[in-house]
């Protein structure tokens, strides 16, 4: 509990860093902003004077943005001058669909990663591992809307097995709405493996060579057992670190995935908005992204410090 | 496993574990061959890079490098270990033989509790389950001299003090009653005051459970009086062996005289410098076959550098491996053929005897 | 004195796990590469090299090659398979597969060159003094860093797209100025770990003052690990950059890009799959080729690889 009060202020000054930056990208603009929000169709007189009465943006900066921050803490998020729509619930109807796919995606990634990297570190060195070494070389260098595409084309184009595009909802039918995740899911996964495998080959080779896994071996313990038991877990935990990080990069590929796919998600949402200049919206998508983001990493980082009990004991460590 | 009751507990021939690396072919241990009886201590003193710690590991089949070339045999009550398959091993290590590793920080893992890293070998070898392992684990903590061991058992590998985590591992070893134990430098890495403690706790399981022990240290002070019969290794091999009294009463090889010359005395006189071993650790990769010790040695002769000694009896149980042995006539007139000449074979200076041996 | 020491016949590394320690002792783990995969190692590196190369000459050349016009619409030819008219067939308006992957790397080079040029210039330098200097700016900065750090790169970089519009100068410059930070990173630690070494230390006892100590000790030493990272950066750019072209963020079509020419190819994937997949090929060789160097140069010159 103490460690998690310690960690607050800087997350406080994190979120609020955070979510000022993304208050002043629309002060950054050229020209006027009401203008802008509105877009050019719309932007008649009336509806200008409107929009700056309603937004308030002749008010000084310091005080639109805790005005802003205080809707945001509350929920209100603002409306859409495009769609018309509150942007609050424009995400929130959507973010099932994108964590739903991240979600899968990160677990079949991890599904894989950890018996490739734990027999690739293993045997580093043998054929196993220059295959799967290569391999996630390779894996890395693949965007995640080339893989999708390839994946189209063998399962949806030629076998005909999954949908190319479109998406059920859970509630409506698990069957379908699994079919249709499974491909964006699958896309996203590929380039997470690499890393995964890479980071835990690479922690694990480390690993191994201590004098535990030695020990371990001394005692009689059979391969398996020390694998699982005493190599995997403290390798485990900077997998867990990079999880966390790469929750950003899943956020990054659910952009394209989702708008390859057609799938009604985040990401998507913020393509469409930023084709039509939809400026609330995008504002709106991008405090939303990065908070999660910073809560995410802020909750591995505790998760972490209470599972490990290097970390855990950190003070008594030095006791000899 | 189906052993030989009445056959020696570890005999080990011609052993050698060479490591072929980019620098050269690395002879970490090359060519020793010694015997283990139930009951009895073996003492095995070098310095680092002896190759004394590979010897351990060779002795218990431990060696998984990829490119370790190992040759020899180590036949445990009458089974050849060597070539064993990694399935049978398994079997082999915990139950008949164990280990015991230098520094205890780092031999427990720190993300397991002590408890976990206990049960392992008593769940997976002697299938004990449930209250009668949790009674054998405090039974085993209590006898390796750790007080509440209930309290231990849910306790992290740093919480404990260094001398409590080497306890850990000792009982660790013993859990499923080896016949064997190798303890690999046990005390280097613990302060001075445990150090004996943890000694004297080996000895006192050894005899409990009348197993064979091989004691591997740098430190002669620790085989002093608790080794049966000591091996002296340099560059791999074996230079001297002989029972302890034996050794340190009339050394033979010029090394191990070295050795316990360099131990300095609580009687010495205040400022008496401290004699060591001239010149440095030996590369093992290249030496030939040759004397390993020469290029130190104050006794080295032509011969020296041509040939490479084997071991030869010399004395009730006592070999060692020397052309010109050090307390004979021939290794007397050596030195003062090289005090003369101001050098020895190898070229490295003699000066007269006495303090003037210093580190080049 | 401070110059980087560079090996007259540089081995290169083994795809495989660290030295072996003095000891050879592993217990799970077998040695290291034998000499043949290095050699193997050295043929794919000068292969990447020479794929990077092809690539650099289509950008630099384009107009002058002898290639049909990109933007040439031949509609009844369009999605031809390779043919001796079309060496890589023609997308669905008919335009010249080959010519408009030629351009298209002319696109990603320059994007990904730009900004890892200003990335590097700006995130470089700030970094070194950084690490150099230490103190409040060090802290301000990196803090700083952190946030900007916090948001997911796409993310961001659509934001700031919407806010600015597109075009190729741009979106170079919004990548450059967003990849700052992590070349600040990476400046940052090799500086830290280069000016503790002994001939820093050296040079300042001889009375070099901290400007010199700054550009002649450590810029030298600190400058080869940031290029070799800014190689693998460069790799990622134009992945990014193409996924903005397939988003149809990037450059204003009718302009060939490769990312376009997969977006464009996606629309005939159950008909013609060579459209999308020919670009897909270029993109991915390039991507592979930058990382492989890439990574062979960062291990050869990285001080601290291992905390990036």
């Amino acid at each position: 509990m103490r460690a998690v009060l310690r960690r607050l202020p800087p997350l406080i000054a994190t979120l609020l860093a955070v979510s000022f930056l993304t208050f002043l990208l629309t002060s950054l603009l050229p020209g006027d902003p009401a203008e802008q929000i509105l877009g050019p169709q719309s932007a008649t007189p009336e509806r200008l004077a409107a929009v700056r009465a309603e937004l308030r943006l002749d008010d000084a900066l310091p005080v639109r943005y805790v005005r802003w921050l205080g809707d945001a803490a509350t929920g209100d998020l603002g409306r859409s001058y495009r769609t018309n729509q509150q942007v609050r619930d424009a995400i929130i109807e959507r973010l099932p669909v994108t964590v739903q796919i991240g979600g899968m995606a990160i677990g079949f990634a991890l599904l894989v990663a950890v018996p490739l990297g734990m027999i690739s570190a293993y045997r580093s060195g043998g054929p196993v591992d220059r295959v799967v070494t290569g391999g996630s070389f390779m894996l890395l260098s693949i965007p995640s809307f080339m893989m999708a595409l390839v994946l189209i084309l063998v399962f949806a184009v030629n076998l005909g097995w999954l949908p190319a595009t479109g998406w059920t909802r859970i509630s409506d039918d698990l069957g379908q709405n699994l079919r249709a995740a499974l491909l964006p899911a699958a896309s996203l996964a590929v380039g997470e493996l690499a890393v995964y495998t890479r980071l835990l080959r690479s922690d694990m080779i480390g690993t191994l060579q201590e004098d535990y896994i030695a020990l371990a071996r001394a005692k009689g313990m059979p391969t398996f057992w020390i694998l699982l038991r005493h190599a995997l877990r403290p390798s485990s935990f900077s997998l867990l670190t990079v999880v966390g990080l790469q929750v950003g990069a899943v956020m990054t590929g659910s952009v394209v995935i989702e708008t390859l796919f057609a799938l009604p998600g985040v990401g998507r949402l913020l393509v469409d908005s930023v084709y039509q200049r939809d400026l609330i919206m995008v504002q709106g998508i991008a405090l939303v992204v990065a908070v999660s983001y910073v809560l995410v990493n802020f909750i591995v980082d505790i998760v972490y410090s209470y599972l490990d009990p290097r970390i855990r004991h950190g003070r008594t460590a030095a006791r000899t | 496993m189906v052993v030989d009751e009445q056959a020696p507990l570890l005999v080990a021939t011609d052993v050698r574990t060479w490591f072929d690396t980019p620098r050269g072919m690395v002879k970490a241990v090359d060519g020793v061959t010694l015997t283990v009886q139930e009951g009895r201590t073996i003492g095995i003193v070098g310095e680092s890079g002896s190759g004394k710690t590979v010897l351990g590991r060779s002795l218990m089949n431990l060696v998984f490098s990829r490119n370790a070339i190992q040759s020899g045999s180590v036949v445990y009550r009458g089974v050849e270990l060597r070539g064993k398959p990694l399935r049978e091993m398994v079997h082999v290590w915990g139950m008949e033989m164990s280990m015991v590793f230098q520094d205890p920080m780092t031999s427990l893992n720190p993300t397991l509790r002590i408890g976990e890293q206990l049960r392992e070998s008593l769940w997976y070898h002697l299938g004990l389950r449930g209250q009668e392992l949790r009674t054998t684990m405090t039974t085993l903590l209590r006898s390796v001299g750790i007080p509440e061991p209930e309290r231990r058992l849910k306790a992290y590998p740093h919480e404990l003090s260094g001398g409590m985590r080497q306890r850990v591992t000792i009982a660790i070893a013993l859990a499923c009653g080896p016949k064997l134990l190798v303890a690999d430098e046990p005390t280097t890495a613990l302060d001075v005051t445990v150090q004996r403690q943890i000694l004297d706790l080996l000895k006192d399981q050894q005899h409990e459970r009348h197993m064979g022990m091989i004691l591997v240290t740098h430190d002669l002070g620790v085989v002093a009086g608790r080794t049966d019969e000591i091996l002296v290794m340099y560059a791999g091999r074996v230079v001297e062996r002989a029972p302890t009294r034996t050794l340190f009463r009339s050394a033979r090889h010029p090394y191990t005289e070295a050795l316990l010359l360099s131990i300095p005395r609580l009687t010495n006189r205040p400022h008496t410098r401290l004699r060591v071993v001239a010149g440095r650790p030996p590369d093992l990769v290249g030496i030939g076959d040759v004397c390993a010790f020469a290029p130190r040695c104050r006794n080295a002769q032509p011969r020296c550098i041509e040939e490479r000694p084997a071991l030869q009896p010399g004395g009730l149980d006592h070999e060692f491996a020397c052309f010109f042995p050090a307390g004979t006539a021939e290794g007397t007139a050596a030195v003062e053929r090289n005090i003369a000449a101001g050098r020895n074979a190898a070229g490295m200076p003699v000066l007269p005897d006495d303090t003037a041996v210093v580190a080049s | 004195m401070g110059e980087p020491r560079l090996e007259p016949d540089p081995p290169l590394i083994e795809v495989g796990p660290a030295e072996l320690d003095d000891d050879g002792l592993d217990p799970l783990r077998p040695g290291t590469a034998p000499p043949a995969r290095r050699r193997r190692q050295g043929v794919l590196f000068w292969l990447a090299v020479g794929w990077l190369g092809v690539v650099v000459f289509c950008a630099l050349f384009a107009d002058v090659l002898p290639v049909p016009d990109p933007n040439g619409q031949n509609i009844s030819d369009r999605l031809a398979t390779p043919s001796a008219d079309y060496p890589l067939g023609t997308d669905g308006l008919g335009r010249d597969s080959m010519a408009r992957l030629v351009h298209g790397a002319r696109v990603s080079l320059t994007v990904s060159l730009t900004a890892v040029v200003v990335g590097m210039s700006v995130g470089g330098t700030l970094g070194m003094v950084a690490g150099f200097t230490r103190g409040l700016f060090d802290t301000v900065l990196m803090s700083v860093i952190n946030i900007i750090l916090a948001f997911p790169g796409l993310v961001l970089l659509l934001v700031l797209l919407a806010y600015v519009g597109q075009s190729l100068s741009v979106i170079s410059l919004v990548i450059g100025f967003l990849s700052i930070p992590v070349y600040t990173r990476v400046a940052r630690a090799n500086t830290l770990a280069v000016a503790q070494r002994e001939f820093v230390l050296a040079a300042h006892t001889m009375g070099a003052t901290k400007l010199r100590l700054l550009f002649r000790e450590i810029a030298p030493n600190v400058v080869l690990p940031v290029m070799a990272f800014g190689l693998v950066a460069m790799g990622v750019i134009i992945v990014l950059e193409g996924t903005l072209a397939f988003l149809g963020l990037s450059v204003e079509a009718p302009a060939a890009t490769w990312g376009g020419m997969i977006a464009e190819g996606k629309r005939h994937l159950h008909s013609s799959p060579h459209v999308a997949l020919i670009p897909s090929a270029a993109m991915f060789l390039t991507v592979l080729s930058l990382n492989f160097a890439g990574d062979i140069l960062r291990r050869r010159f990285d001080v601290r690889e291992a905390n990036l």
